[in-house]
């Protein structure tokens, strides 16, 4: 019976020090609640209030379609995954346009509100994000520098 | 002279045992052992203080001077004086005397208060009533034992290796040891001799004899019966006789065993042999005084040395039943075992009687093993152990090509099992199929194994010779036919046939190892330690080959190597099994059917997570996982020791599982730490892989069937190990994969990078996560954000990379806990079957 003995005590003495560490506790990283509310940080430049303003209405966006902003961001990574994106969540590509341009609009009064836009270009900006269709935005966002 | 009155044979019954006298007796009758020992000069003693006559009366007396005189013995005739010690040791000594001992020894007594008991009444008899007791021995080779059970006690300080070397002594007027077929019932007997003077014919002695007898027939001492001169000179020759006999017997034993007799002689061992461990086993774990020996004698017959293993529990006499002593004792005569410790100090006789029977089986295989240290101990204790002792003759020693070759192609065979699961990636790569596609090249072997094993098997059984030659042409022509497949179908096409005639070879090889060795147990052993060898090294030898020469190699290297094993059937006979096959053993087949189905998360899906998951070169991969085959090959080697079998196995199957389980919770990514769970997993394999097929194949004709019953239960169960923990790691793998996706686009967006860039980095990530899945691997993070340089991107790709490798991590871990589960659940066909599998 020794032999059993041995083998079991260094079986559990394995996965008890491999536990202590840590084995069983990864969990993946959570997404954070699109539908909070997020301090708008005070902006360095142009990039960073651009920046600010995308995430704000990637929030909007997902806060009503219930989805995090991560997966805005992933759905809006190609036109393929656009489609499905939208096919997963049964949503017609006019409405998700609507979506994201109700979330730009608010993420432009945030950064009215914050002072990191003057008045004038906010009027600007919703101006451009009234008239142009979402997806030609999207493909001037792509094209602009970094994108 | 029959010293036993009608009253006395009433007594003992059916217990009374008619007694051969050994010539070196010589004459029975009240003076011998007096006699003997005056005659001898360290055994002097006095009777009770009276001068006595003994002898013939005018020969020799006994005068005893005064205490203050020295007490001392003179003999009158012989003109000594000799130092008389202490009265108490009288019996003790006598039986160190070796020249008395064949008069004087009491027979082997199994309890220690019996020892005690015969003591005293010796010495009553000798000091009261002046009766002397004598006992026959009817194997003077069983004296030894017998003389230190009754000299084990602590008031007999004698010198026990002194006393050991001295009874030794007597191997020299030993009778040879007995024939291969011999069966001589041991005596053990006392005598009850004549009173020492004129008062031996007064009624009361008589009446006192018989109470003695009476007693000493409570505790199994049989009364003899003494014959006359003339009876026994007779009763000499007749022994000389069965001497000359038995050696001719032994010989002729021999010669008859090889004209086939083999396997007859051998079944009617294993018989007997089984019965003994049963019969012990209730005497293992005692606490005090209990020694616990493996014995493994090996039985010679024609060549082969049938290994009979005993898992002996050597108690202290007074534990240990008569009956497993004397067929211990019987089984160590036969196999021809000495005392190592006799045998290291070159003691004579030990060597002359040990070379005497060598002689018997000149130019024979003779292999003895056991606990050498263990016996020594034993003996010196008094219990009574099989000694051993490990001689390896030439011809063992010899490195025999065939069996390696026959080794190496069943190696070979195994290792396909598991070889290409490196090579997957590169495979799927080829020919661009699904991942639950690709996964026939490894189910489509082992599938076509496991049905194809016992057919194969029954084949192997009466041509084996025949089967081996075609399954290796075969088996090669598949494998030429995998490395220029120019279609997935046609790989795993050949896979199959591959297996097909993997299954010929390898239980065809089960019978041909038997020839080659000479000897079943070997081969089975030798073909065991290939299967966990092939099995445990194929990721290894497959990583390495990918990496240097591509997949393909794996097929063109194992072709040649093959091939070469048809060089092992030069100069062998076919030789057919008439026996009809025997049920195989369930319990052990079906624990190894769950044991393989563990063993694929730790075979296939530990070389997936290192190579697809950790980004591992398939060499560095394949040399990472090779902990595990050193340890299995360490562990089959080395616990052997390990018995009985199911303790060995059940202690393979919880490393197994805790190695497994190890693997599913492993606190880190990294090759560092796999090595512990596959110590424990290489370990686990070697003793139940070893214990489980030994046991299946163990004490079974047909070898080759259960060779076949054996490799169906282990590649089924590879098989269900597939079909039930692939769909789990793949369905937790592509969960993981969205997780990752999204905690790694946080990751992103949360970062320091320049704001503009985190969308184009997370469309990157996302882009390269499809890509790697369509090419069946995970995505290397730093590749996509490498390209990008500026402040943050190192703490990003960082962080990526962390979360990607416990992701990834994550995933297998479902699938190592439920392999983990199912090596546990072998542990219920082997404790329900326990008696099965234990030898």
């Amino acid at each position: 019976m020794r032999p059993i003995i041995v083998a079991a005590a260094a079986s559990l003495a394995l996965i008890g020090v491999y536990l202590a560490l840590g084995g069983a506790s990864y969990a993946p990283a959570r997404a954070a609640d699109p539908c909070a509310s997020r301090d708008w940080r005070n902006p360095q430049g142009l990039q960073h209030t651009a920046e600010q303003i995308v995430l704000s209405a990637l929030d909007g966006a997902a806060c009503k379609l219930h989805v995090t902003r991560e997966d805005m961001v992933l759905a809006f990574s190609s036109r393929a995954s656009l489609a499905r994106f939208a096919r997963q969540h049964h949503v017609s590509t006019q409405q998700l346009d609507e979506l994201v341009r109700a979330g730009l609009m608010r993420s432009i009064d945030d950064a009215e509100n914050a002072g990191a836009l003057n008045s004038t270009i906010a009027d600007l900006l919703r101006g451009f994000v009234r008239r142009f269709p979402i997806e030609q935005l999207i493909e001037l966002l792509r094209q602009l520098p970094g994108f | 002279m029959n010293l036993l009155s009608p009253r006395q044979h009433d007594l003992i019954g059916d217990r009374l045992l008619c007694q051969r006298v050994p010539p070196a007796v010589g004459r029975p009758g009240a003076t011998d052992f007096l006699d003997h020992l005056l005659r001898d000069a360290d055994c002097e003693r006095t009777l009770n203080g009276r001068l006595g006559k003994v002898g013939d009366g005018e020969e020799s007396c006994v005068v005893e001077r005064p205490a203050e005189d020295g007490s001392c013995l003179q003999d009158l005739c012989f003109g000594r004086i000799e130092p008389c010690e202490a009265q108490q040791d009288r019996v003790a000594d006598r039986l160190r005397n070796p020249h008395l001992c064949h008069l004087t020894a009491i027979p082997a007594v199994r309890r220690a208060k019996n020892v005690a008991a015969v003591d005293r009444l010796s010495e009553h008899l000798l000091e009261h009533e002046r009766i002397s007791l004598r006992a026959f021995v009817h194997q003077v080779s069983e004296l030894r034992a017998d003389l230190v059970v009754v000299e084990d006690r602590r008031d007999h300080l004698g010198d026990l290796g002194l006393s050991e070397r001295r009874q030794c002594h007597g191997l020299r007027d030993a009778r040879a040891p007995p024939g291969l077929q011999q069966r001589r019932e041991r005596m053990a007997a006392v005598e009850l001799v004549a009173a020492v003077s004129d008062e031996h014919e007064r009624a009361h002695v008589r009446q006192a004899a018989g109470d003695v007898v009476e007693q000493f027939a409570r505790r199994r001492v049989g009364p003899v019966d003494v014959l006359d001169d003339e009876q026994q000179s007779a009763l000499a020759r007749r022994q000389r006789e069965q001497t000359d006999d038995g050696l001719e017997e032994a010989k002729l034993g021999l010669s008859r065993v090889a004209d086939g007799r083999v396997r007859l002689v051998a079944a009617e061992e294993w018989e007997e042999l089984r019965e003994l461990p049963s019969c012990c086993a209730e005497f293992v774990g005692e606490p005090v005084g209990v020694l616990t020996r493996e014995v493994v004698a090996h039985r010679l017959d024609e060549r082969e040395v049938w290994e009979r293993e005993l898992g002996l529990a050597a108690c202290a006499p007074e534990d240990l039943p008569v009956e497993p002593l004397c067929a211990c004792r019987e089984l160590a005569r036969e196999a021809r075992l000495a005392h190592p410790s006799l045998t290291a100090e070159g003691d004579e006789a030990t060597l002359a009687a040990v070379g005497r029977q060598e002689r018997i089986f000149e130019d024979e295989e003779l292999v003895l093993s056991a606990d050498q240290g263990g016996a020594e101990e034993a003996f010196g204790h008094g219990a009574i152990v099989p000694f051993a002792h490990t001689l390896h003759t030439k011809l063992i020693r010899e490195v025999r090509i065939p069996v390696v070759l026959l080794a190496v192609s069943v190696g070979v065979v195994l290792a396909d099992s598991s070889v290409v699961t490196i090579a997957l990636p590169d495979i799927l790569a080829r020919y661009h199929v699904e991942i639950s596609t690709l996964a026939w090249v490894l189910t489509a072997f082992n599938l076509a194994l496991a049905l194809s094993a016992l057919p194969a098997a029954f084949l192997a059984r009466r041509r084996p010779a025949h089967v081996f030659g075609l399954g290796v042409i075969v088996f090669v022509a598949a494998s030429l036919a995998c490395g220029f497949s120019p279609s997935f179908d046609v790989l795993v096409a050949g896979r199959a046939v591959q297996g097909v005639a993997g299954a010929a070879v390898v239980c065809a090889a089960l019978d041909l190892l038997s020839q080659a060795t000479g000897t079943d147990a070997r081969a089975a052993r030798i073909w065991t330690l290939a299967g966990i060898v092939g099995a445990a090294l194929g990721p290894a030898v497959g990583g390495i080959l990918t990496q240097l020469l591509g997949w393909e190699s794996i097929f063109f290297v194992q072709a040649p190597v093959v091939l070469v094993a048809l060089v092992a059937l030069r100069g062998m006979r076919a030789a057919p099994v008439p026996e009809p096959a025997e049920r195989p053993h369930v319990g052990a087949n079906v624990a190894l059917l769950l044991i393989s189905g563990g063993l694929v998360a730790a075979l296939f899906l530990l070389v997936i997570l290192l190579i697809n998951g950790w980004r591992l070169d398939p060499l560095q991969a394949g040399l990472a996982v090779t902990v595990m085959p050193v340890a299995a090959i360490a562990a089959a080697r080395f616990g052997r020791t390990i018995t009985p079998l199911w303790v060995r196995a059940t202690s393979g199957v919880i490393l197994i599982a805790g190695g497994l389980a190890a693997l599913g919770w492993l606190p880190h990514a990294g090759v560092a730490w796999t090595f512990a769970p596959q110590l424990a997993v290489g370990v686990g394999l070697g003793l139940a892989l070893s214990a489980l097929t030994e046991r299946a194949l163990a004490g079974r004709s047909a070898q080759a069937v259960h060779g076949g019953w054996t490799i169906a239960a282990r590649h089924a169960g590879v098989v269900l190990g597939l079909l039930l923990l692939t769909p789990i790691f793949t369905t937790d793998l592509h969960k993981s994969e969205r997780d990752l996706l999204a905690s790694g686009t946080a990751a992103i967006l949360d970062s320091r990078i320049p704001p503009l860039d985190k969308i184009t980095v997370a469309r990157h990530i996302a882009l390269a996560v499809d890509d790697a899945k369509q090419q069946a691997r995970i995505p290397d993070v730093s590749e996509v954000v490498g390209q990008h340089e500026g402040s943050g991107y190192a703490d990003l790709v960082s962080s990526l990379q962390d979360q990607l490798d416990r992701a990834v991590t994550q995933a297998f871990s479902r699938a190592f806990l439920i392999a983990a589960l199912l090596s546990l659940a072998a542990l219920v066909p082997i404790l329900l079957r326990r008696r099965e599998v234990s030898v």
